[in-house]
Formats: C-alpha cells, structure tokens, sequence
C-alpha cells in the first residue's frame, strides 16, 4: 500500500497556444487584461468569414513550421503544430530530458484532428491523397511528437468531444498512479477547420457576437483553436530531480449523461456526477473548492444546465466560478487542458478570473459568475468540460507545499 | 483479484455474429471484407433503429448481444475503441460542404460522424451514466481499452464493464488508399497473406464487443496483463520486450501455449515476426487471424473472439496456423493455457495481450 503522498500526481510543466497568446505567459497576461481573443476570421477559408466570431491563434501554419523548424515542404495539419508548439512549451518548462529508464507516455485528446488537411486536398485539384490518409488518422499528432522527442512506452488518443483532453489529463494521472508511467505529457489540441464550423451551425448553436456565458441573453458560442500540454509526473521523479511543482492532479472523474446526443439533461446528470466524483477522488469537501472554471460555452443548454448541477452540489454557498470561453473560444478537444492550465494559473497567482461580457443573471438561476479579476486565495479549483454525446469530465488541481 | 472477459460478440466478414462459432472454411476476397451485417430489426426497434448509422448499428448490436448473454441490463461503464470512427458519415458531411461550398447542410451526418457517438450511442442506448471514454489511436485503441478497463475495475461500484471496438470501410475510404498502394491489388486474397511476396494489405471492417468483470462466473478468458508501448527502443528486440512483460505478469516463457500474430499479409510489416516466430515461439502454435476478418486498425478485438472460441474447445482450425508445436500443448483438462497474443502495424503501436482459457 502506498501513501497519499507516494500516490499524488504533480504538474511540473505546462505549454498553451491559444487566440491570446503564443504561451502560458501571454495567456496569462491577456486574462488578467481581460483580452478577449475573439474577433473576426483571418486564416479559416470559409464562406462564412464574415458571419462569425472565432478566437484564431495569429500565426499562419507556415509561421507555425518555420518557428517550429520543420520541413516546410511538408503539410501538416494545423491541430498537430498547434500541439507540437505547446508540447515543446510544456516540456522545456519541465526540463524534459530523454531517458529511456523513466517510462514516459503521450496522451493527446482531440475532435476533428487533420481534418483541415483534408478539406484541402479531398477531391480537389492538385490534391494528395497522401495528406488526407495521414490527416484522417486521429493518432498523428500523438505519433508526431513521440516520433520528435523519442518516446517509446506509451502513446495514444482520446476522442470524447470536448472533454477530450480532460480525460487525457485523468488517464495520465491514472497510469502514473498505478505504476505504468513516471511522467507523461497529457493534453490536448484542435483548430478551426470548416468542418467543426459547419457543423456547430448546423446545430444552431454558433453565436454572431461575442459570447455570453452565464448571462440571459447569451446567443451561443464561439468556436476557438488552441493547444494545451501539462507534464505529468509521479512523486518519486519530483523527489528524485528535486522538480518544481506547479500543483497537482488531486481529482478527476467522468460520467455520460446519458441524455441526449448534443444536449444535456435538464438537472445537469452528468456534470452533477463527474462534480461529486472528482470531489470525492481528491477528498475535499463543497466548501474547499475556492474557484470553478467552467465550462460555461454560452450555448443556451450548457450554462442552465451547468449551473443546476452547480446548484445542486454547492447550494447558496458556491464557490466564485467563470468561463474562459469569452478569451479563446471554444477549443473543443483542447479545451480541458487548456483551461486546466488557466486553473493551474489561478492557483500560482492566487487570483480568480472575471467572466467577460456577464451582465443579466439568467432567468430563474439565481447564481452569478465572478465579475472582476481579482486576488483570492485558492488551494483548490474545479475545472470542468463537458462535451457531446455526453462526454462529462472534472478534473480538480490544487496547491502543493512549493507554491 | 482476476480480470475475466465474457460474451465476446462478433461481426465481422464471416458469418460469426449469428452462427458464433470459428467458420468451417474461409471465404476468399480480392478486394476488401466487408462484414455480415445481421438482419438489424430483429434486434433494435425501428424507432431507434431510423436515427442510427450501419457503423453505430453494428456496434448496438454487439453490445446488445453481449450484455444479453448474461442478463445484464445495464453496464457499469462503457469503453470503447474506433481509429477511424463513421467513415461513412465523414465522408458524406465532408463532401457537403465542398460540394454545396458550406451551405445547405443538415447536422445528421455531423452528429453521426463524431468519433465518440460509439460511446455516447451505447450510453444512451443503456442509460449508462457511469466512465465512458473512446479511443481512438491508430492500431492500439482497443488494447488500450483493455489497459483502462484493468484500472477502471478497481473503482467502487464498477463491476461490468461493456468494452469494444469498431471500424468500417467504404468504397470510398477504400479506393482513395487504393491510390497510395495502401492495399493488395486484386491478384491475391486474404487466404494467401500468410505467405505473400507483396505490400499492402487486404483491408477489413467489423465491430467485436464483451463484457469485463472481477467475477469468473461465465467467464471465456481471463486477462493476465496487457502491455502497450509505441516502439521497441532501438537496442531491444520484440523477444526481449515479451520476455520482460511475460515476467512482469509472473509467467514463463513455458507457460505459454500459444502466440497469436498480428500478421496482415504486408511482406514489409511482416518480416517483423520472422525472429520471433523461429526463436521464442519455436515450441509454441503460432497463430494469426486478419485473413478471417481483414486488415483493420481495431481488429485485436476480433482476435479475443478468435482465441475464445479455441479456448472453448473448439478445433484449432488448420486456416489459421502459422506453425503447429511438436509436443500437445494447450488443453489440459480440456483448458488452453496461456495465449499470448502479439501486434504492431509497421513496427509502432505495439500491444501485448496475455489471456488464459478458463
């Protein structure tokens, strides 16, 4: 039997690339600004450019491969160098050294992975079908940075909407806490592609404005792209190199709602239960959660539902909680480590970030996001990601004795 | 404790879902096998059966059947694994968008095409709220499944899980890797990989589903250990690394009966096995089974299915031997020992299965 301590999962670097910033440094200046990356397309080639908002990263793919010195005459998808800059971010943080004696594993979560590279080429003039095979592999961007950085034990691939990374985050955990891995690099990554964009509006839930979570009038969401990695390593590696800890993974769970396709349940099943779980897993009550990032995408369904599951486990008393979709979007795939390392932010600065663009309480939810950046003590934050189909995930970071 | 798997459910090119035995004779394809779909109003109502692809068809189906078998209404969790998630639907919503240049478009084939509808569908189908996660990495997603299933068993109140794995093809899928030379061309046929001279493969499709549990009640195999790695390191061969799993698991390399061969008639991917074949698995059957339900990413599903059926007793069919040991091995008291089952696609994506008759 291994202690507490033996078994904890601590975070020792993290890399993101979003619509407000190239790293965690400028992403974290941009919330404390209250930027919002969101605006007009610039790269998307779609017909529907002028009609809605996204949160882009302002970096072409050909400044991406020149800045991450690939061959320039190769085409990737945009989601796998979106995932190769904030890996490479990710693993400089934590001094990543390749050393075959340390089992390290790769886990990426994402939804749409090549699919620009396939819009690109399928059926097109000129296309190559080489690029729409490999764009169609879900595992490219996992194989692609084990391929760069030589790692052997363990790579894959999670598929679970928009909590995709989230789990990718709980996996790592899992295996470096049952003695498969010492480290692993966990995450997540996706870009804008037409495909994603059509989709959602199929769905009609893509907003013309500037989203809104958590307000009345909230109109939906806007699609954003990005890439978050977090190191992952066991208490054993951080003794033994005498590794800086940004905080720990102390809890996480996933459920299904098991409602509805696209919707979720009008009690908020599914997010009430992965809540409850990821509380009970890092044994802390209600009251200790200090802040919750939430999902909060500002479609209609998402932020009632949400805040009824908020609702029902923390009563009057709930903790200050915002979305961070006003800033980049919604990343999809990338959303729950991006955002876990923005509740890891939260954690080091000790402050809680205001939800941009609040301003009416929704009707009959008496519950209200937090309105201003501000300094707070937080020990403890929830990040939640909830995705379709069901795919509901929490994962709960919180403070270690060097922060 | 044990991890025991039970009621593995097949569809794949060869009548196994109905008939739920090892076929008698192989059926030859040149192209590609695609699988017997059964007659799905027998077993899902129209109602839901109208909202549901062939992909997430095949897949209820297998689910259904499987919990069936043993009278479970409803799993404790659903894990899943598909590479390449509903082709069909991809491809449809795709082709709408460049072909009506983004308009006119219904959210139908987008919803479907999600690679996680597996899951979800099986979650809504079952009123199953507990961990759902689906895989979908390339040719190790459902030995990844079975890793997650061993660590998700240890958390309170999850006793039945319903793990699985699907890919389909289409003949569109089929004729855009045709172009790359990803396939046989037409002179051979599945029978013949064993032997081929040649690239490429011959590409399948199928949806294979069971149950895992803590429990041996009605159990076909337990699970001794899973291992899955991306690369054998250069200084290490594929003998080593099993070598070092097998004692990892507190096996020897005696115990084991069996090998069954990711072997997928590619002369490249093959050569892999060569050393491994003469050296450790000298004494041993070695085995393989891509010919009976094609090349596909998820396809070690339908390699439990296979090894389940020897392990109930039935005839180890000539069609599926690499090489026969010398000595009987397997079935003492009627029981197959241990069966190790070994794949890779190209040298990455390694998986290891250790399973043993019950």
């Amino acid at each position: 039997m291994q202690s507490p301590e033996q078994s904890r999962v601590y975070i020792t670097g993290m890399g993101v690339i979003s619509g407000i910033g190239k790293n965690v440094e400028e992403n974290f200046n941009s919330i404390k600004a209250g930027r919002s990356g969101i605006g007009k397309i610039k790269y998307l080639n779609t017909v529907h450019k002028e009609k809605f908002l996204v949160s882009e990263v302002a970096f072409s793919n050909e400044e991406l491969i020149l800045g991450l010195g690939l061959d320039k005459d190769e085409e990737y998808p945009r989601t796998t160098l979106l995932a190769l800059w904030a890996a490479r971010e990710a693993m400089e943080d934590a001094g990543f050294e390749s050393d075959s004696a340390i089992r390290t594993g790769i886990i990426v979560g994402t939804t749409v992975g090549g699919m620009d590279v396939a819009e690109n080429h399928y059926k097109q003039q000129g296309g190559n079908p080489k690029f729409i095979i490999s764009s169609q592999s879900k595992g490219y961007t996992a194989e692609m940075i084990a391929e760069l950085y030589g790692i052997y034990d363990f790579v894959t691939t999670i598929t679970t909407a928009c909590s995709s990374s989230a789990n990718a985050i709980a996996l790592g955990a899992d295996l470096i806490k049952s003695k498969r891995l010492d480290r692993v690099i966990v995450g997540g990554a996706d870009s804008l592609c037409k495909y994603t964009l059509n989709g959602f509006n199929t769905l009609m839930i893509l907003s013309e404005q500037p989203c809104t979570p958590f307000d009345d009038n909230r109109s939906g969401l806007n699609l954003g792209e990005g890439a978050g990695f977090l190191v992952l390593e066991s208490s054993d590696q951080v003794r033994k190199k005498n590794k800086h800890t940004y905080a720990m993974v102390s809890g996480y769970a996933n459920n299904n709602d098991a409602f509805h396709q696209t919707a979720t349940s009008d009690t908020g099943e599914g997010p009430y239960l992965c809540m409850k779980g990821a509380m009970e897993m890092a044994g802390i009550n209600p009251l200790e959660i200090d802040y919750i990032n939430a999902h909060g995408t500002g479609t209609p369904n998402n932020d009632v539902t949400e805040s009824a599951a908020i609702q029902r486990i923390f009563g009057r008393q709930y903790p200050p909680f915002s979305s961070l979709k006003p800033y980049i979007g919604h990343t999809l795939g990338a959303a729950g480590s991006v955002e876990a390392i923005f509740s890891v932010l939260s954690i080091q600065n000790q402050m809680i970030y205001k939800n941009l663009n609040f301003k009416t309480p929704i009707h009959g939810v008496d519950i209200v996001p937090v309105t201003e950046s501000k300094p707070e003590k937080v020990v403890h934050v929830m990040s939640n990601s909830f995705g379709f189909g069901g795919n509901d995930t929490s994962v709960i970071l919180s403070q270690t004795n060097s922060n | 404790m044990g991890i025991y798997i039970k009621s593995i459910v097949a569809i794949s090119a060869h009548d196994t879902f109905e008939c739920n035995h090892l076929p008698l004779t192989l059926e030859s394809y040149t192209k590609w096998m695609k699988c017997r779909t059964p007659e799905f109003k027998k077993y899902i109502p129209p109602k839901v059966l109208r909202r549901m692809n062939r992909f997430n068809r095949i897949n209820l189906v297998c689910a259904k059947k499987s919990l069936e078998n043993l009278g479970i209404e409803r799993p404790d969790a659903i894990i899943t694994a598909t590479s390449m998630g509903c082709v069909d639907d991809s491809e449809r919503f795709l082709n709408q968008i460049l072909d009506n240049d983004e308009m006119l478009l219904t959210p139908t084939s987008f919803i479907q095409s999600t690679h996680n509808a597996v899951g979800s569908n099986l979650a809504l189908a079952y009123d199953c709220k507990g961990y759902n996660v689906v895989y979908t990495h390339d040719d190790s997603a459902f030995e990844t499944v079975l890793l997650d299933a061993g660590v998700r068993l240890k958390s309170e109140g999850v006793n039945n899980i319903l793990i699985g794995a699907a890919d389909e093809l289409t003949e569109e899928n089929y004729g855009l890797k045709k172009t790359v030379n990803q396939w046989k061309t037409e002179q051979e046929d599945n029978l013949s990989i064993k032997n081929s001279k040649t690239k490429g493969t011959i590409p399948g499709e199928g949806a294979t589903f069971m149950m895992v549990s803590e429990s041996p009640e009605n159990a076909e195999l337990e699970l001794i250990g899973v291992e899955v790695f991306y690369a054998l390191p250069p200084e290490i061969s594929l003998e080593d690394k099993v070598l070092s799993f097998l004692v990892s698991n507190g096996v020897s390399k005696d115990d084991i009966d069996s090998v069954v061969l990711g072997l997928n008639g590619d002369c490249e991917n093959d050569l892999s096995y060569k050393g491994f074949i003469t050296g450790f698995c000298n004494d041993k059957n070695v085995l393989y089974y891509k010919h009976i339900c094609g090349n596909y990413h998820s396809d070690g599903a339908f390699s439990l299915w296979f090894v389940s059926k020897i392990a109930s007793g039935e005839e180890l069919p000539q069609y599926a031997v690499i090489h026969r040991a010398d000595k009987e091995v397997g079935r003492e008291r009627g029981v197959l020992r241990n069966v190790l089952l070994v794949k890779h696609a190209n040298n990455r994506n390694f998986s290891f299965v250790l399973v043993k008759g019950v």
